[in-house]
């Protein structure tokens, strides 16, 4: 009885297998509409990207040196000082792996003068072994628009500027077969599910998930034509093109050199700022969630009872595809810094949480205040994030017990009232100070300030940051049920709870 | 009458020369007032001057105090501590002790410098601590790291000793970015008054 049973086990064991394999082998076979891609997109950071072998091999071409990239010399190139800009190396990296193994990577670039409606990719191919490279200008019609599904943008060109870079000797033009006169881009987008042109928007690797996860995506095509009417040989050549959008021919493959997915700059000069979400709301929403998730909820509790420690703990707040998510807490902290955290500011972060200790004074401080405006200030700082930015400290209730710690929260009105005021102080100290001084030395007489009596605390604070171009925020209960802004009128601290 | 106008512009000079407002260091409440002059009135500073030691497991750590009396602070006058140190590990050695005779314009510029006397009940309220006993908050710099040193003298096994706890400032740290090492580590340190 026991054999039947055993080669019963090993066949589901097989019917198991199979099914893992065709699953996985499935992953790389997007579908557009009915048509199956043949390329595959993702990204990766510029250090991951590096452990490449194919794209560091291109990237030591373009440096013309050995490139570790366990260095952190991804600073400057050749190309970078031959032509004037630099690769915005906080940007991920875009790679198209076609099925031919033609691989093409885009990378963001700045130059030190940013330009109205206007940015430029790098984009390198490799294929066959043979690395070429070209900069791709963008002229924007209007500000690129958000698209929160794929952490994406809408964007539409009036025009491009395609610049031939001579790679040892090699160029986009010189490896065109048959010599043509002219090369095509196409450039990749992506649709919501359902499809509306109206929703177009530059692919990225979300679309390709996505497209993984419910089986199809809607993925078409921008062509661009770039002729060269004086072609210098091996010499770089630059020339323009209105593009013409064109979708995916169903029967068709790719006949165009370069295929390219945008990477849109992430400055204010090509973004529309898109928050139409209220603080309160804001507030209100970011600490909705259940306590037991790993949200920012739990988080922040998770805080409460380190109040009564001698030191600060906290974690950094992100928001990357289309996501919420919260660093660990203590992280990033050194380990020869047990006692203070050091708040994260850039990139994908939009806020930062931490308790003040045992030993603190119970209330947000000017060090608080000012990273606000240092996480504005961060040119790496997503532009979406900028008006969402947050500082949130927890606290010990140093009157009462009940309730034994309470939770503020920092927001911006004005960031330039905010930053004219941090200057301010900042410049009043000495040149020759560094920052760590300079906060110390305010921070010092800060303490003299608010003296020995907690139940001031909060007045003092806001008599004298009160003007700061901040809002202050306070959770109404433990449960975080709603938020109440905290002022001053007339010398007397007021309580307006969210709307 | 030409020299009774000099006699008068002298004294009006004078005069605003003695209109320097003394503000007992312990009554100061952290307001810049220009010209004035927050002094350490009871000499509580002076516990402080000294020669400190703290050996232990490899680490060696040094730190020399003294004080200087009535130097430019920010927009006024102040009775200061200052000091420098040396610091010694199986990874650093680190010493700005030849700083310490130097003279700054700006005396707050020593890698150790602070004016604000505490209370036991101000910051890092002390529980050990003797009734009316002075601690102060100092500034720190191990030359990569800036951080807030909170001191005090006491006895330990009858010796003379500096407890000296030491907290970095946060400032932030740029995603991506190589974190900048203390090379003092933070915590609480014993140090032995030197003869």
């Amino acid at each position: 009885m026991k054999k039947p049973l055993k080669k019963f086990k090993i066949f589901l064991y097989l019917i198991l297998a199979t099914f893992l394999y065709y699953s996985c082998t499935q992953e790389k076979e997007y579908i557009n509409g009915q048509n199956r891609i043949n390329f595959d997109l993702k990204e990766k950071s510029l250090k991951e990207a590096l452990d490449m072998p194919v794209f560091s091999t291109a990237y030591s071409k373009l440096t013309k040196k050995k490139f570790s990239s366990t260095t952190s010399e991804t600073a400057r190139t050749a190309l970078e000082d031959q032509f004037g800009f630099t690769i915005v190396t906080d940007e991920p990296v875009r790679i198209i792996t076609h099925a031919d193994g033609t691989t093409f990577f885009t990378l963001l670039i700045e130059r030190e003068v940013k330009e109205e409606l206007k940015f430029e990719n790098l984009i390198i191919r490799v294929k066959d072994g043979e690395t070429v490279a070209a900069i791709i200008k963008y002229f924007m019609n209007e500000k690129a628009v958000r698209v929160e599904e794929h952490d994406s943008y809408k964007m539409t060109f009036n025009e491009k500027e395609f610049t031939d870079l001579n790679i040892e000797g090699r160029t986009f033009w010189s490896t065109t077969p048959g010599g043509a006169e002219c090369i095509t881009t196409q450039e990749v987008l992506c649709s919501d599910l359902t499809g509306q042109e109206h929703e177009i928007h530059v692919a990225n690797s979300n679309c390709f998930y996505h497209a993984f996860l419910n089986g199809f995506a809607f993925i078409t095509f921008s062509d661009s034509t770039f002729c060269f009417p004086n072609v210098i040989g091996g010499e770089n050549v630059s020339t323009s093109s209105s593009s013409s959008t064109s979708t995916f021919n169903s029967s068709g493959g790719f006949n165009s050199n370069i295929l390219e997915t945008v990477l849109p700059c992430h400055t204010a000069n090509c973004i529309e700022a898109d928050s139409t979400e209220t603080p309160c709301d804001r507030l209100k929403r970011l600490t909705a969630h259940d306590l037991a998730a790993d949200g920012l909820k739990g988080k922040l509790v998770a805080l409460r009872p380190k109040t009564n420690t001698g030191r600060e703990y906290g974690f950094g707040l992100e928001y990357k595809n289309s996501i919420d998510k919260y660093t660990n807490i203590d992280v990033p902290i050194n380990p020869n810094d047990y006692n203070m955290i050091m708040s994260e500011y850039g990139g994908y972060i939009f806020g930062a949480a931490h308790n003040h200790g045992v030993n603190d004074k119970p209330v947000p401080g000017f060090g608080d205040i000012r990273f606000l405006n240092v996480m504005y200030e961060e040119p790496n700082t997503r532009d979406y994030n900028r008006p969402n930015l947050v500082t949130y400290v927890v606290v010990r209730n140093h009157v009462s017990s009940t309730p034994a710690t309470f939770t503020y929260a920092l927001m911006i009105d004005n960031q330039i009232l905010l930053k004219n005021k941090i200057d301010l102080d900042m410049n009043s100290l000495p040149a020759s100070w560094d920052v760590m001084r300079k906060l110390k030395s305010i921070l010092e007489a800060d303490s003299k300030y608010y003296g020995d009596d907690s139940s001031t605390y909060e007045q003092k604070f806001l008599a004298k940051y009160g003007n700061y171009g901040f809002t202050l925020y306070k959770a109404a209960d433990d449960n975080f049920t709603n938020w109440n802004k905290i002022k001053l009128e007339g010398g007397i601290v007021i309580t307006i709870p969210c709307p | 009458m030409k020299k009774i106008n000099l006699i008068i512009l002298l004294l009006s000079v004078l005069n605003s020369k003695a209109q320097t407002p003394i503000i007992n260091n312990l009554d100061w409440n952290g307001v810049s007032i220009p010209n004035s002059y927050v002094k350490d009135i009871n000499n509580d500073m002076n516990q402080f001057v000294g020669t400190y030691v703290y050996q232990n497991n490899g680490v060696y750590f040094k730190i020399i105090l003294k004080k200087v009396t009535m130097v430019p602070y920010i927009t006024f006058f102040a009775d200061l501590i200052v000091g420098e140190f040396e610091y010694l590990d199986i990874n650093n050695t680190v010493s700005t002790l030849s700083e310490i005779d130097i003279i700054y314009d700006d005396e707050y510029l020593h890698n150790i410098a602070g004016l604000s006397l505490i209370e036991n009940n101000q910051d890092f309220p002390c529980n050990d601590c003797l009734l009316n006993e002075k601690r102060m908050n100092l500034f720190f710099s191990d030359t990569q790291v800036g951080s807030d040193l909170i001191i005090r003298r006491t006895i330990i096994g009858g010796n003379e000793v500096l407890k000296a706890f030491r907290r970095t400032i946060n400032v932030g740290h740029r995603v991506g970015d190589n974190y900048i090492s203390n090379i003092v580590p933070d915590g609480e340190y014993i140090l032995i008054k030197q003869p």
